[in-house]
């Protein structure tokens, strides 16, 4: 009997991150309800892309190095295993939709694979680990499969990367499950939280002066982890850091908050999501805390901003990843352009999953294209994987795999960091910035 | 000082939540007899419903007093379904059927309200005021002492209604005495109607005004029933005022200790705070009251005699085994990959339900841990293997060893412990183990562990092996052969042990603990012996879960899973090996899901329904399970075959029914 998991990974917190775009019209003047889209794209941005043309990924045909056109439907097509967490209590649909809008966009726009139209053997895992060990045996029975990409794979993915075991290369866009950054043969294109939470320590270092943080988290394994990283980070940029953990039920935060010292810390750091980020951004409120707070994205919800009374907090937040909604961003631009005619919505174009299915596929397009048609096989794929070096669809400019031995999957440790200025009004303050040395 | 001052206040939201659920397990207890594990539930069904129409969920919104007024009637209206439709039928069965009864209305009201809502937690708006206040140079949210005062108020007024009110005094004849109340023109059915309806009201109401102190899921408010059960246990579930303070006093506890965890004289967890204290604190107050108060739960003298499921005694094992086992083999080797691993999965399940033929079905315990018994033995086993690299299957057989003894140990501990007291403490012992064992680093952690492939003489015995099904595809038929010879052997020993002196004193242990004292039984050494038995079991299943998947995570061996088991359990025919075979085809990633998914696309929460319902209605309507009503009707065909009916019976076939 399926019952539901206790724990919130965060994996399983990033599979509640709902439609940005509905939610930052929650703050908005006759707001649209939580769920809905129809925001306006130019309530989005207010600063500027200072990023230099070449780290930007725009023109799809030279990145992915095909012809323009469509594939020939007549060749064999090229099949890519696609695993992802959808279809039971939690998941994000908007991965898979995202990666089948870039396969049709391939085979429409890019030539496919060296003519062969590509295409995708979808397996999704539900609500159980077994599933996980269903999708591995599935891909890898599949002799047509030298290659697999993941969405947001959360749950299943020790039993999953347990049977892969490298047999076949994985491309993931961020690594969720726990056990994804150290798979074998696993390239995370956006990174893990963990290894992205050195850059809060830059942050706070040089652009907000800090000399203390308060660091306030669920005690979830995933976010467990995370925090720990955001405490290593931090101290690596010289700061000292009291780091707190609560129960992910708990909505009454007065407590952890106060302990962690956030009344006297330089800037608070929240790892939480849903009614957590709710939670210490009320007992922030409380207790008076004005100081600057330095959140991930999985505080980026409409439950969110539905228990802070319409907006979301106005905070600083760091992520791995250009915002579909920032329009000064020449990226989000080529992606929102490109997607929508292959069948993405505005709302599921503003979805955090969907560009990274996106992204993902566009990459191992890109991959499969530098192999050649006629030449891939499992080991071909991942000795070209593990020469990329990016620039990376909504990306990073530079990644580089196998830089941490203990998370060899990862291939970035960079982010950006946005301030959220109300009423769905989000600023770029910095470009990519890398971890505290 | 101030500092733990502070969080003792703050403590208070979570006490009054406690103790609100404790009094509505009291009521319950007071009015029907039966430990309600669903009272939890039913502040999340009454929370979602306030949430629901606040917020336009159903395409309307309410102010916020006509929401909570709704809330409650949703409240009321699940207290009435509970009553007719599950306690009501049930009134007559076993204090463990009764439980579990409860148990199978936990399970719905959790698969209904995720199908409903979803599982995206949700965040009610407040009806208590959202203000501070500062006291002592603290500043302290306001609704902490105005919700801890109105549980306080219910409380009294509870006390009162039972104390002057005629009702109240039907309840305490019915809740004393059964039969007398029954003789005396009482209608059991009716106080007990009330009492639920009054304990619904209770929990819905704290549903409601949870809204500062939890958020609202699936999982959160149905789990405060553990340590409202430990408020209960002290409250001897009768006391509505030691209930309501030790309730408070748990919380303010949990909060001080919280605190406490986060100094930095404290132990940490690899610099995170100690996981599970909480947890660990809320059993150890049930050890504690279960030693202040006595392990018995105050008896009721029932107008009609309980019943527990046949346990009829097996006639032919061998040759049925060996039979299932020929068509197992052929089977691992010439089904597709999917379903040779859902067949894998089935006897993994089956091992695991075995367990509790043993403890449950045999002896008459319920215990919750088996699970996490599992789990522990397949966390050592990584352990074992990976760091000390201790080749298998020495491995294996040190886990199963380690596991067994803490099997063991928690049995004598609670010998003094008995039939639904032994279920609510293991039940939180489940939750410790999950939350302080699995989640620490040091033994399990966050991403869980690895387990290598077992190998023997060179031989990868594995799913990773070389020797494929006909498909040539993973999981190794050759693993399926392991589980199997692991699955029929256990099987065997499982049913032969029915058929041995031991079986029949764990059965006569299982009828009346004084009964069998008297003829000579040593109850002590047969529950340790069983419990031995039952951890050993479920640590071999712990082990094949490891080689399974190659790993062992937390989460599947969480206290919500040994819930779903133990239903499961009930459904196939929990007092024997053929019911534990159905259990096991319905576990997750059986073979039924299985095929429910693949042929019908149904999946996930559906089948937690499902679990639900069927475990409400094979209590009601079949008590012994499938596999009861498949014995029954095998043995009513044998009664009416020529050679019975001339007076000859081939075949001995006994059932014992106590």
């Amino acid at each position: 009997m399926p019952a539901p998991s206790r724990s919130r990974t965060i994996g399983l917190a990033c599979a509640v991150m709902a439609p940005l775009l509905a939610l930052t019209a929650c703050g908005g003047a006759g707001a649209t309800s939580p769920g809905s889209a129809g925001a306006s794209q130019t309530a989005s941005s207010a600063g500027t892309d200072s990023r230099p043309s070449a780290a930007v990924v725009t023109d799809y045909l030279s990145y992915v190095g095909g012809k323009e056109g469509a594939a020939d439907a007549g060749l064999a097509p090229v099949t890519v295993g696609w695993v992802n967490v959808e279809g039971g209590p939690a998941g994000n649909p908007e991965a898979t939709q995202g990666a089948q809008a870039a396969v049709k966009y391939v085979n429409e726009k890019l030539g496919g694979i060296g003519g062969h139209p590509l295409r995708l053997n979808v397996c999704t895992v539900a609500s159980a680990e077994e599933e996980g060990q269903k999708c591995g045996q599935q891909l890898l029975g599949d002799k047509n499969v030298s290659a697999i990409a993941v969405g947001n794979l959360f749950l299943g993915d020790a039993s999953f990367n347990s049977v892969v075991a490298g047999t076949k290369p994985v491309l993931v866009g961020v690594a969720t499950g726990p056990t994804m950054s150290t798979a074998k043969n696993t390239f995370s294109t956006f990174g893990d939280l963990p290894h992205i939470f050195g850059t809060w320590g830059t942050y706070a270092r040089d652009v907000l002066k800090a000399k203390s943080a308060a660091v306030i988290h669920t005690n979830t394994p995933g976010d467990k982890i995370a925090s720990g990283a955001a405490v290593k980070g931090l101290e690596a940029a010289g700061l000292t850091v009291k780091s707190v953990g609560f129960e992910a039920q708990a909505v009454d935060l007065i407590g952890p908050v106060t302990a962690a010292g956030a009344m006297t810390a330089d800037v608070v750091v929240p790892i939480s999501l849903g009614s957590g980020c709710v939670g210490i951004a009320k007992a922030l409120k409380q207790l008076n805390v004005s100081k600057p707070v330095v959140s991930t994205p999985l505080c980026l919800s409409p439950d969110v901003a539905q228990g802070l009374g319409g907006d979301l907090p106005a905070w600083t937040y760091g992520i791995a990843q250009t915002l579909p909604m920032d329009a000064s961003a020449a990226d989000s631009k080529a992606f929102l352009t490109a997607s929508a005619p292959a069948g993405l919505d505005y709302a599921t174009q503003s979805k955090v999953f969907a560009p990274l299915g996106w992204s993902t596929i566009l990459t191992y397009a890109k991959v499969l294209n530098a192999v050649g048609a006629d030449k891939i096989t499992p080991a071909a794929v991942t000795e070209e994987l593990k020469k990329f070096s990016g620039p990376v669809v909504m990306g990073a400019a530079e990644v580089q795999c196998g830089k941490y031995q203990d998370a060899p999957a990862v291939c970035n440790d960079q982010s950006r960091f946005y301030q959220y200025e109300g009423k769905g009004g989000f600023k770029p303050l910095t470009d990519w910035i890398r971890p505290a040395r | 000082m101030e500092q733990i001052l502070l969080f003792a206040v703050l403590g208070l939201g979570q006490g009054a939540l406690i103790a609100g659920i404790a009094l509505g397990v009291v009521v319950t207890y007071r009015g029907s007899g039966i430990i309600n594990l669903s009272t939890g539930a039913v502040a999340m069904a009454s929370a979602y419903a306030f949430w629901s129409l606040t917020t336009g969920f159903f395409g309307f919104t309410l102010p916020v007093g006509p929401a909570a007024a709704g809330a409650l009637v949703v409240a009321l209206a699940v207290g009435v379904l509970t009553e007719v439709a599950v306690f009501r039928p049930l009134r007559t069965s076993s204090p463990l059927a009764k439980l579990a009864g409860s148990l199978g209305v936990l399970l719905t009201m959790q698969a209904g309200v995720l199908l409903i809502f979803g599982t995206q937690p949700q965040q009610a708006p407040s009806i208590l005021p959202a203000d501070t206040i500062t006291f002592l140079g603290l500043t302290i949210p306001s609704d902490r002492f105005v919700l801890t005062g109105l549980v306080a108020a219910i409380a009294l007024a509870l006390g009162a209604v039972y104390r002057w009110s005629r009702f109240g005094l039907a309840t305490r004849a019915a809740s004393e005495n059964e039969q007398a109340a029954l003789l005396a023109g009482l209608s059991p059915n009716g106080v007990s109607l009330a009492n639920t309806l009054l304990a619904a009201l209770v929990a819905g109401l704290l549903g409601v005004l949870a809204a500062p102190i939890v958020q609202v899921d699936s999982i959160t408010l149905p789990l405060q029933v553990v340590p409202a059960l430990a408020a209960a246990l002290f409250a001897g579930f009768t006391s509505l005022g030691v209930a309501c303070t030790a309730g408070v006093l748990i919380g303010v506890s949990q909060s001080i200790l919280y605190y406490l965890s986060t100094q930095s004289w404290f132990p940490t967890d690899n610099g995170n705070a100690m996981p599970g204290l909480q947890q660990l604190l809320v059993f150890a107050l049930m050890v504690v009251a279960l030693y202040v108060r006595g392990a018995g739960l105050p008896r009721r003298g029932e107008a009609v005699e309980q019943r527990l499921p046949a346990v009829p005694l097996p006639d032919r094992l061998l040759r049925p085994a060996l039979v299932a086992a020929a068509v197992a083999v052929v089977a691992l080797i010439v089904l597709p990959f999917d379903f040779r691993q859902a067949l894998t999965n089935s006897m993994i399940g089956m091992v695991i339900v075995l367990s509790y033929v043993v403890i449950t079905g045999y002896v008459g315990q319920i215990s919750v841990m088996q699970l996490a018994l599992s789990g522990t033995a397949g966390f050592v086993l990584s352990h074992l293997a990976v760091r000390w690299g201790v080749p298998f299957p020495f491995s294996a057989l040190g886990a199963v060893l380690v596991a067994t003894l803490l099997g063991v140990a928690a049995g004598v501990s609670a010998l003094r412990v008995r039939g639904v007291s032994l279920a609510v403490v293991t039940l939180a012992a489940a939750l410790a183990v999950e939350q302080a064992l699995f989640n620490n680093t040091s033994f399990g952690g966050t991403a869980g562990v690895t387990v290598p492939p077992p190998t023997l003489f060179g031989i990868d015995l594995g799913p990773k092996a070389d020797f494929r099904g006909l498909d040539g595809n993973e999981p190794s038929p050759l693993f399926g052969f392991l589980v199997l010879a692991v699955t029929v052997a256990l099987g065997l020993y499982v049913a032969h042990l029915r058929r041995t002196g031991l079986g029949r004193q764990m059965l006569a242990v299982r009828s009346n603990e004084r009964a069998a004292a008297a003829a000579g039984i040593d109850v002590r050494a047969v529950k340790i012996t069983a419990f031995a038995i039952s951890s050993f079991i479920a640590s071999a299943a712990g082990t094949l879960y490891g080689y399974n998947f190659g790993s062992v995570s937390a989460a599947r061996f969480t206290a919500l899973a040994a819930l779903g088991l133990i239903g499961f359990a009930y459904i196939g025919g929990i007092t024997r090996v053929s019911g534990a075979l159905a259990a096991g085809l319905m576990s997750t990633g059986a073979l039924l899901p299985h095929a429910l998914e693949k042929w019908f696309g149904i999946k996930g929460t559906w089948a937690l329904l499902f679990g639900g319902v069927s475990l409400v209605v094979t209590l009601i309507a079949n008590p012994d399970g499938i596999a009861g009503a498949a014995h029954r009707r095998k043995t009513a065909k044998k009664a009416k075959s020529p050679e019975v009916f001339r007076g000859f019976t081939p075949v001995e076939v006994k059932e014992v029914t106590s």
